[in-house]
């Protein structure tokens, strides 16, 4: 081993060598890596990390038993899928689906069957074409002596009534036409 | 920062599969491996035993290093560990105390072989220490500042060139005859 060989090994360990070459010669040259061990040795005496005993008896054993291992491989580094942000934005897709065919069911069913038909001929419409379990509302009768205002009510209650019996039988609204009812009722 | 450079270069040697690169790592860090572990286990034989399993252990476990510490910091934890076990395998045997003067005068004589039929246990870290630091002493001003400066500050090139006023392959080239003359004074303590 040359004095230049010997300088780069020594700037290598201080880490200011960055040379596969030196690496190469250092793993397959029995005389470098005697140096090597040697000049780790000085700075380990320097710095006190040394034991009472010095020994080289760990790298013979270690060596030998390593013979015996398996070699060490690292797994191939793989780009790992991360999932998260594609979930949630699966969830997101769900529930604006859900939302957007909730809307349109309740908008295109309430249409179709009312027809553009008044109230009263619609709710019979409704009894007839639908089976519904609860009792059925009958349309309220319009006494012409009432005053524009409670006709009004009248008609609005009795269509709030019919849109929420029809509505009610729809799994997807839930509670929400019976809050309405109440609401309309409170505020008479 | 040097030793981590160092390190991972030899780690991934390793990774690649070279085993001898491994043996790099032991040669290096097996003195204060053995430094460690022998604070927690006093038997000088056993300590020996306790480094070298962690060092196939670690071997054994290097596909898992990623790198986020120094190797050396890793290394530690599972010296650490493995003399821990090892107290704690201790203490679950049955105590000795039924041993009588014979036994024990044998086991003691046994110990002490085994430490002598190992040859590389001769040299004492006193005998060492007193041989490096005589050679530190009669280098040069110079040689014996930047070899200082590198080994027990942990300066780099670059920060000893500043330190010491001189360009940086002045500094590279005085750490390497520095370490060269301990070197020479050292070897034929190890060779013997």
């Amino acid at each position: 081993m040359n004095e230049s060989n010997k300088e780069q090994l020594s700037a290598f360990i201080d880490g200011e060598h960055d040379s596969n070459q030196t690496i190469d010669k250092l793993i397959h040259d029995q005389e470098m890596k005697e140096t090597w061990s040697r000049y780790h040795l000085i700075g380990d005496c320097l710095r006190d990390n040394l034991p009472e005993r010095i020994s080289n008896q760990v790298y013979t054993e270690v060596s030998q038993a390593l013979r015996d291992e398996p070699t060490v491989l690292a797994p191939q580094t793989t780009k790992r899928f991360n999932i998260k942000p594609l979930a949630g934005f699966a969830i997101a897709a769900s529930v604006a689906m859900v939302a957007v065919f909730s809307i349109q069911s309740n908008n295109q069913t309430a249409p179709a069957i009312n027809g553009g038909l008044p109230i009263a001929a619609t709710t019979t419409a409704q009894a007839q074409s639908f089976d519904f379990s609860a009792p059925q509302i009958l349309p309220a009768s319009v006494k012409m002596s009432d005053t524009p205002e409670s006709i009004a009510d009248q008609r609005l209650n009795n269509y709030l009534m019919n849109h929420n019996e029809y509505r009610s039988t729809n799994g997807m609204n839930g509670i929400l036409p019976y809050v309405r009812m109440v609401t309309i009722e409170i505020q008479e | 920062m040097a030793d981590k450079v160092t390190d991972k270069q030899l780690i991934e040697r390793v990774k690649n599969g070279e085993k001898a690169a491994y043996d790099l790592l032991v040669l290096k860090y097996q003195q204060r491996i053995i430094n460690l572990v022998s604070r927690f286990v006093r038997n000088q034989s056993d300590a020996l035993d306790v480094t070298q399993e962690a060092f196939i252990k670690a071997y054994r476990a290097l596909p898992n290093f990623r790198g986020d510490s120094a190797f050396y910091t890793w290394l530690y934890r599972i010296a650490v560990n493995t003399a821990k076990n090892h107290l704690a395998v201790q203490n679950r045997r049955p105590s000795g105390n039924n041993y009588d003067v014979s036994e024990i005068e044998q086991i003691e004589g046994a110990d002490a072989l085994k430490e002598q039929a190992s040859p590389e246990s001769l040299l004492m870290k006193d005998q060492l220490q007193a041989t490096v630091l005589k050679a530190i002493e009669d280098l040069p001003e110079d040689l014996k500042t930047a070899i200082m400066l590198r080994e027990i500050e942990g300066l780099s090139y670059e920060e000893i060139a500043g330190v010491m006023e001189c360009p940086i392959g002045t500094v590279r080239s005085r750490i390497f005859r520095a370490r060269e003359a301990i070197d020479n004074e050292m070897k034929p303590l190890l060779e013997n």
